[in-house]
């Protein structure tokens, strides 16, 4: 009796374990022949009135930025759907739902590619690298450029997939969808514009993703483990 | 009997006609009705009363008040925005009144563009800055009813159509249209009649509206007829 109730539990350890040793993989990639250069437009060039008033805002929201921001900051610097456990529920966490942490892996991967393709090409650079003098405690300084953001891209295409399996909680989740770009500000490493161009780019990846037959069927499998996980 | 019958059947058809006549529409010349749509191609502005709304009423703010005369004049000036305001960037000989196909097409245009603009504006019925605040912004460069809405900038749509359209006339003059066109949309937020998120906004969808232009055989077929006006004027 004893020995059952110590292998069981160690048993399932080790199946836990040669699960995450072997992830499930995604039928991606999803997307095809998206050009974030066709739908961005440029960012101000530096030191035009333009950018200037958009580095000033930024100085005037890091300035005031509080602890509780530069934590949240400084937390979010790996950004994943967890990041949405607050507006979903306490039930989504990490482990438990290996079909739907594989298709946002996908989606993350295939968004970072087109962000950072976009990055290189305008080559923005970041508050704190434009002016070290005056951001100098970004909350997390990152090497690439700044336009656009691909925290923000990713807190809008992650919350609007999510409201796509939690459709009753869309709201909130697009609300901190919203706030993963803004909390880049405050920490002074994005200028706004940074974080609307990553709004637009992550409106639009959504879109596609969604359009995607690929997707929807492993979007398909994610709502139907979601539901039998949360099914009382 | 008869006539009561045929009233019912007439009723429906008169139905549809009035709506079709409601709604417009006659068919756009070049963009195909709805395209692009402002409400799926535009993240909405920043919520009223927000953080992100307040920095963006802020630098709104900033740069109205910090505005040198001559930028406030050339936004005055710019109010009646046509394809000569980025003469500067073509040359002196391009000005109006001398290339009636060429100015057909902007008109032509200029139309449909707005009616890309509206839609947005009317759907997210975004307060303009100086109607936000009045006190801050006593000399805004335009002052129209509330419900004249912000977002997304029609001006800076416009800008940046012309300018991209302009550029497939004058290639090499590319980068001076360019500046120009985000020159224009960013003397509004100086002029205190938008905010910089209304700026960046138009220039999305203008950036879309001139990738259906130009996808469209009847737009390049009247665009080529411009560019020949142009270069037997020039």
């Amino acid at each position: 009796m004893k020995f059952t109730r110590t292998i069981v539990p160690v048993f399932a350890g080790v199946l836990c374990l040669l699960s995450a040793a072997a992830p499930l993989r995604a039928a991606g990639p999803y997307l095809h022949g998206f050009d974030p250069l066709a739908l961005l437009p440029p960012p101000p060039p530096l030191g035009t009135a333009e950018d200037v008033a958009d580095r000033e805002s930024t100085l005037r929201i890091y300035t005031a930025r509080t602890p509780e921001e530069i934590a949240t900051g400084q937390s979010e610097h790996t950004v994943t759907i967890f990041a949405f456990t607050s507006v979903i529920g306490p039930f989504f966490q990490p482990g438990k739902l290996p079909k739907t942490e594989a298709l946002f892996a996908e989606v993350e991967a295939e968004t970072k590619k087109i962000v950072n393709h976009a990055k290189n090409t305008w080559k923005r650079p970041r508050p704190f690298v434009a002016d070290p003098a005056r951001f100098a405690e970004p909350g997390d300084p990152e090497k690439s450029p700044g336009y656009p953001s691909g925290h923000s891209t990713r807190g809008t295409v992650f919350a609007l997939l999510l409201a796509e399996i939690f459709p009753g909680r869309r709201e909130a989740i697009l609300a901190k969808g919203r706030d993963i770009g803004w909390v880049r500000v405050e920490i002074g490493v994005h200028t706004p514009l940074d974080i609307y161009a990553g709004r637009v780019l992550g409106q639009a990846l959504a879109r596609d993703f969604l359009r995607s037959p690929a997707f929807q069927a492993d979007l398909a499998a994610a709502r139907a483990e979601v539901a039998a996980e949360t099914k009382p | 009997m008869m006539k009561t019958r045929l009233l019912f059947l007439a009723l429906p058809l008169l139905g549809f006609f009035a709506t079709s006549l409601r709604a417009g529409e006659t068919p756009l010349k070049y963009l195909a009705k709805g395209q692009p749509d402002a409400l799926v191609l535009l993240a909405p502005p920043p919520v009223a009363g927000s953080p992100e709304d307040a920095a963006d009423l802020e630098t709104t703010f900033q740069a109205y008040h910090t505005a040198a005369p001559a930028e406030r004049a050339r936004g005055i000036d710019e109010i009646n925005l046509t394809i000569f305001h980025f003469a500067p960037a073509i040359g002196p000989w391009f000005a109006p009144g001398k290339f009636p196909k060429t100015e057909a097409l902007f008109k032509e245009v200029e139309a449909e563009t707005k009616a890309v603009t509206s839609r947005g504006k009317k759907h997210w019925q975004r307060i303009r800055p100086y109607h936000v605040d009045p006190a801050r912004f006593p000399n805004a460069i335009e002052h129209e009813k509330v419900t004249d809405y912000s977002y997304p900038s029609g001006h800076s749509t416009r800008a940046t159509v012309f300018a991209l359209l302009l550029a497939e006339m004058f290639p090499d003059k590319r980068e001076a249209l360019l500046a120009t066109s985000r020159d224009i949309g960013w003397r509004r937020v100086e002029g205190g009649v938008h905010f910089p998120t209304d700026i960046y906004a138009g220039r999305v969808l203008g950036q879309a509206i001139v990738r259906e232009l130009l996808a469209n055989p009847a737009f390049q077929q009247d665009l080529a007829e411009a560019k020949a006006e142009l270069a037997a004027q020039h």
